[in-house]
């Protein structure tokens, strides 16, 4: 299945891309693509904290199965106001 | 629609925000306005950059409106954040909230305003002589 993927602020800068589609297996868990984001950006360690959101909704927690076309951010420390 | 939220490329302005909470039942409203500061840690700032995910942050910014119609005795909040590039002494955001008396108007003013820069997706980028910084991001 196809999940897509956004990237913000400064993941944005590490990744140079706004969003991109991931393949994972049927009845990936919201934890395997977070496995499979930190293999590829090694940087998210270097932030002070971040967030996963899916679908316009923070995850409250990572067991969530996703499911295709699910729509999943990184949400780095926010900064309005 | 007692809360209203608004995310503008345009500058922003406090008119409309207190026309939205009037109201005649009000003997309050409270009117926060955010402004750029050209310094931050004693570094002179030159401009900033905003940027939002957008359908995220609308909703996360009504939850807020919900939330403190629920907690405080308020009538009507509205609450507008500018997107795009600020410059010194521009509004990046207005909130204005109107309540029966003063008191919890200024307490909903003040939790929305936390709550913004905790739990709303919009991010800020400052530029300095000598580069720039996502503010925030790093411990």
């Amino acid at each position: 299945m196809h999940c897509r993927v956004m990237y913000f602020g400064i993941t944005r800068d590490y990744t140079g891309k706004k969003e991109e589609l991931v393949v994972l297996e049927e009845k990936s868990h919201l934890s395997d693509l977070h496995q499979l984001l930190k293999s590829r950006l090694p940087q998210l360690d270097e932030l002070k904290s971040y967030r996963l959101a899916v679908n316009e909704s923070f995850a409250e927690n990572e067991s969530i199965l996703l499911k295709d076309g699910d729509v999943i951010a990184i949400i780095p420390p926010v900064s309005g106001g | 629609m007692s809360v209203e939220v608004k995310l503008s490329n345009q500058p922003l302005e406090p008119g409309p925000c207190i026309s939205f909470v009037r109201s005649e039942n009000c003997g309050a409203e409270v009117l926060f306005i955010g402004t750029v500061r050209d310094q931050t840690r004693g570094k002179a700032v030159n401009k900033l950059f905003f940027e939002a995910y957008e359908p995220m942050a609308i909703k996360e910014m009504e939850k807020i409106g919900a939330l403190c119609l629920r907690k405080y005795e308020i009538s009507k909040m509205s609450f507008h954040h500018r997107l795009g590039e600020l410059q010194i002494g521009e509004v990046p955001v207005i909130l204005a909230v109107s309540a029966p008396h003063r008191v919890e108007a200024f307490k909903a003013c003040a939790e929305a305003m936390d709550l913004l820069k905790q739990n709303v997706p919009i991010w800020k980028k400052e530029y300095f002589e000598d580069g720039e910084v996502w503010v925030a991001a790093h411990p």
